[in-house]
C-alpha cells in the first residue's frame, strides 16, 4: 500500500548524499510513500536540480566528502529561501545541530535514522512549516520495532 | 617499571658544576678574608718586633755613648784645671785618688806619656812607669788625634777595659794623658740585656771584633757580624736611611752605631722566637681556616646534595609528566581514529538499513504467505542489528568527541551513567552485573566533562578487568555526604588489593596487569584530575572480598544538576 492522498500533487523532495547506495534506497523507499525524490551526490548537482525546479523540502546529509553540508545549507536557503531544509548529522553532537538550525535548517536528523521519522518531519516541515519533532530534545533516534504494515 | 633516565653525561657534569660553585662561593671569601689578615697580621707583628728591638739597641748603645763622653769628659776637666801641676808622679797619683773617690773604680789609672811613646808619669795599681808605648797601635791612634778611646781589651783581673787618650801642651811640650777605664760594669750592661731566651746584645768594631761577650759568640761571628753592619757604615749620600733592622740567616739583628760610629751595638735574637707569637696566631688562623673549611664542605656537599636530589625529582616527575601527556596524546589519537572509524561504518549501516526497511517495504506489497513472512522476520533482524550497530558507534562517538577541557557545571549522573552504557557490553561479557544507585537532585560539580568521563571509565575499566575470570557485581552510587561534597562510589566483588599494592596503585608506571595490557598510568592520571578539580580520591579494599573507589568532589555553589553535559 502506497501512501498517498489522491488529492495531492506528489511532495518534491531533493535528497544530497555522497552515499549513491545511500540515495538508491533511501529515494525509492519514499517515493513508496509518494514523494517525487531527486537525488543529487554532490552541492554541484544539488544546485543544478535547485535552479531546475522548485522543491518542496531538501534533505542534506551535513558529513560530505567533497562539499561541506552546512556550505549547501547557506547556499539552500539563499537560493530557495522558502525550501526547508532537513540536515542529516552522524554524531549526534547537539553543536551541530545547534548550528544547522542557526544557519536556517527546518530540522534535523540523526543518521542512520528510522524512515518513519524522516517522513513525519518531511511531512512537519513542508506542510505546516513547523521544524521537525526532534528539535525539542538532543537529537536521538527513537529506535525500536521495524514498521510494521 | 619504565622510567626514562637524564641523558648521563649532562648530568653529571651539572652535577659538578653545582658542587664546585657551592664551595668555591663558600671557601673562596673566607680564604681571601682569612688570608689578608694573616698579611696584615704578619706586617704588624713585624713591625713592632722591629722597632722594640731597635729601641733596646739605640737605649743601650746610647747609654754606652755617655758613658764614653762622660769618662773623656773626666780626663779632659782634669786636664784643664791641673795642667802643668799634672807633670808630677805624687800630683797625678793625687788626682786620680780623687777621681775614684768621687767616681769608684771606674777610673783605674793614669798616665801621662811624652811624644816620642815613654809612659814617665803614672799613677795606678800596676807598675807601667816609664814603659815604651811608641810601637803600641794605641799610641799611634792617639798621637794622630785629639782624642782617641781604644777598643776594649781584658786587662787587670780579666776585666773588660778600654782606653781614654787626650792629647794636651804641656809646658810647651805635647803629652798624652790616658786613662784605663773599667767597662766591665758597662759591659755587664750589654750583656744583661735579655730578649726572651735567644736574644743578646753585643759591640763589635768595624773589623768584627768583639768589645763585649766575646766568649759568648763563635769566633766566625764577629766578621759576619761586621759584614752585615757594613750598610750601616757606608754613609754614602746616594745610600737612603740604611734598614737598622733586618733578617739574615734565621736571626733577627738590630744594630745602632756608638762612639761616633766606631762601634756597633748589635741586638740579636732567634728569628724562630722572636716570630713566635705570630707564628702562634699565624696558626690559630690556620686551624681557624681549616675547621671552618671542613664545616663550610660538609655544609656545602650537604646543600649541593639536596639540590641534586632536588633536580633528580624534579627531572623524575618531569619524565613521568611527559609520559603522561604522550600517553594521554595516544589515547586522544586513539579516540580520534575510533571516531573516524565510527563515522565511516555509520554510513554502510544507515543504506544496509534502509535496504532491509525496502525490502519490508516491497514485501507489504506482496500477498501473504509463508516465505513472506519469513523474509520480513530476516529483514527486521536486519534492522535490529544495523541498529544494534549504530548504537555501538554513537557511545563511542559520545566519548570520543574532541576533548572539552572547558570546566563547566556537570551533572555527575548523567556521565556516570553514560560511562555504564558505554561498558555495557563488556561487563555483560565478564559475567560483571553493573547497578546504579544514584541520588536524585545531586548538586552538579564544576569539572570538565571529558576529565571526569576518563576517570570514571577507567575505574569501571579496572574493576570490569579484576572481575574478569569469575565475574561479580559492580554497584556505582551517588550521594551527598555530610560535608556537602558529592560523593561517587564503585563498589566490586573482586579478588581486592593487597596491602603493599595499595600503597602504590597511585604510582605512575605501576600496574599490576601484564606487560602490553596496561600503561599503569590510568589510576595516576585520575589521581591527578581528582586533585585538580579540588577533590579527593580513597580506596578500600580487602582481599577475597572486594574493592571499593570513593570519589568525593566539591559541588557547584548553588546550583542543583543542571544538564549541560557535553
Amino acid at each position: 500500500m502506497t501512501e498517498q492522498t489522491p488529492t495531492q500533487q506528489p511532495r518534491k523532495v531533493l535528497l544530497v548524499d555522497d552515499e549513491t547506495g545511500f540515495l538508491g534506497v533511501l529515494s525509492r523507499r519514499l517515493q513508496r510513500r509518494g514523494f517525487d525524490v531527486t537525488t543529487a551526490e554532490n552541492g554541484a548537482e544539488a544546485l543544478r536540480a535547485l535552479r531546475g525546479t522548485f522543491m518542496d523540502a531538501a534533505v542534506v546529509d551535513l558529513k560530505m566528502h567533497d562539499m561541506d553540508g552546512f556550505e549547501l545549507l547557506r547556499v539552500c536557503r539563499r537560493m530557495a529561501p522558502e525550501m526547508p531544509v532537513i540536515i542529516l548529522t552522524g554524531h549526534g553532537s547537539a553543536a551541530e545541530a545547534e548550528e544547522g538550525m542557526r544557519l536556517g535548517a527546518a530540522g534535523y536528523l540523526l543518521k542512520p535514522c528510522e524512515l518513519d521519522d524522516l517522513v513525519r518531519c518531511l511531512s512537519a516541515v513542508i506542510t505546516g512549516n513547523q521544524g521537525c519533532s526532534p528539535l525539542a530534545a538532543p537529537p536521538t533516534c527513537t529506535g525500536g520495532t521495524a514498521p510494521t504494515e | 617499571m619504565e622510567k626514562s633516565r637524564p641523558e648521563p653525561g649532562r648530568r653529571t657534569a651539572l652535577n659538578r658544576a653545582i658542587y664546585m660553585a657551592i664551595l668555591v662561593a663558600s671557601i673562596l671569601p673566607m680564604g681571601i678574608i682569612l688570608g689578608v689578615m694573616q698579611v696584615h697580621l704578619e706586617t704588624a707583628y713585624r713591625e713592632v718586633l722591629f722597632r722594640s728591638l731597635q729601641e733596646i739597641a739605640d737605649r743601650h748603645s746610647q747609654k754606652v755613648d755617655d758613658f764614653l763622653r762622660e769618662r773623656l769628659t773626666g780626663v779632659r776637666v782634669l786636664a784643664d784645671l791641673q795642667h802643668d801641676r799634672l807633670l808630677d808622679q805624687g800630683a797625678l797619683s793625687a788626682q786620680l785618688g780623687r777621681l775614684q773617690s768621687i767616681l769608684g773604680g771606674v777610673y783605674v789609672d793614669m798616665g801621662l806619656v811624652d811624644a816620642k811613646g815613654i809612659q814617665h808619669y803614672y799613677a795606678g795599681p800596676l807598675h807601667l812607669e816609664n814603659i815604651d808605648y811608641a810601637d803600641k797601635e794605641w799610641f799611634r791612634h792617639a798621637s794622630a788625634r785629639d782624642v782617641f778611646i781604644s777598643d776594649v781589651f781584658l786587662g787587670v783581673r780579666n776585666s773588660p777595659h778600654f782606653i781614654v787618650a787626650l792629647k794636651i801642651m804641656l809646658r810647651g811640650e805635647p803629652w798624652i794623658l790616658r786613662s784605663t777605664i773599667d767597662f766591665a760594669s758597662f759591659v755587664r750592661l750589654v750583656e744583661d740585656v735579655r730578649v726572651g731566651t735567644t736574644g743578646m746584645a753585643s759591640i763589635i768594631n768595624r773589623k768584627g771584633e768583639f768589645q763585649t761577650a766575646a766568649d759568648r759568640h763563635h769566633p766566625n761571628e764577629g766578621p759576619e757580624l761586621a759584614a752585615l753592619a757594613r750598610r750601616l757604615f757606608d754613609t754614602t749620600q746616594d745610600v737612603p736611611r740604611p734598614e737598622r733592622v733586618f733578617l739574615a740567616d734565621d736571626t733577627v739583628y738590630a744594630m745602632s752605631l756608638l762612639k761616633g760610629g766606631e762601634w756597633v751595638l748589635v741586638v740579636q735574637q732567634d728569628k724562630a722566637e722572636a716570630f713566635r707569637g705570630l707564628d702562634d696566631a699565624q696558626q690559630t688562623l690556620r686551624i681557624l681556616l681549616a675547621v671552618i673549611s671542613v664545616g663550610v664542605l660538609v655544609g656545602g656537599v650537604l646543600l649541593a646534595w639536596r639540590i641534586i636530589d632536588r633536580i633528580d625529582l624534579m627531572e623524575m616527575e618531569k619524565a613521568v609528566l611527559n609520559s603522561q601527556v604522550v600517553e594521554a596524546g595516544k589515547l586522544s589519537a586513539l579516540g580520534e581514529m575510533a571516531a573516524g572509524i565510527a563515522h565511516e561504518i555509520n554510513n554502510p549501516v544507515a543504506i544496509m538499513m534502509e535496504e532491509a526497511g525496502w525490502v519490508e517495504d516491497v514485501l507489504a506489497d506482496m500477498p501473504p504467505d509463508g516465505n513472506r513472512t519469513e523474509i520480513a522476520r530476516s529483514a527486521a533482524q536486519i534492522r535490529t542489528q544495523g541498529k544494534r550497530c549504530r548504537d555501538i558507534t554513537h557511545k563511542l562517538l559520545s566519548f570520543a568527541r574532541k576533548a572539552d577541557t572547558e570546566m563547566t557545571a556537570v551533572d555527575v549522573n548523567a556521565v556516570l551513567r553514560e560511562m555504564v552504557a558505554l561498558c555495557g557490553q563488556r561487563a555483560h561479557t565478564a559475567n560483571v552485573a553493573v547497578s546504579m544507585e544514584l541520588a536524585e537532585d545531586l548538586p552538579a560539580v564544576v569539572a570538565s566533562p571529558s576529565e571526569l568521563q576518563q576517570v570514571f571509565l577507567n575505574l569501571f575499566n579496572n574493576a570490569i578487568d579484576a572481575m574478569e575470570g569469575h565475574g561479580g557485581a559492580l554497584r556505582v552510587g551517588t550521594r551527598l555526604n555530610r560535608d556537602g561534597e558529592v560523593a561517587v562510589t564503585l563498589a566490586d566483588t573482586g579478588p581486592g588489593i593487597p596491602e603493599p599494592v595499595l600503597q602504590r596503585i597511585y604510582d605512575p608506571f605501576f600496574t599490576t596487569k601484564p606487560v602490553g595490557k596496561g600503561t599503569g598510568l590510568g589510576l595516576s592520571i585520575c589521581y591527578g584530575i581528582i586533585k585538580r578539580l579540588g577533590g579527593s580520591i580513597r580506596v578500600d579494599s580487602m582481599v577475597g572480598v572486594g574493592t571499593t573507589f570513593e570519589v568525593h568532589l566539591q559541588p557547584h555553589e548553588g546550583t542543583t544538576a543542571s544538564m549541560r553535559h557535553d
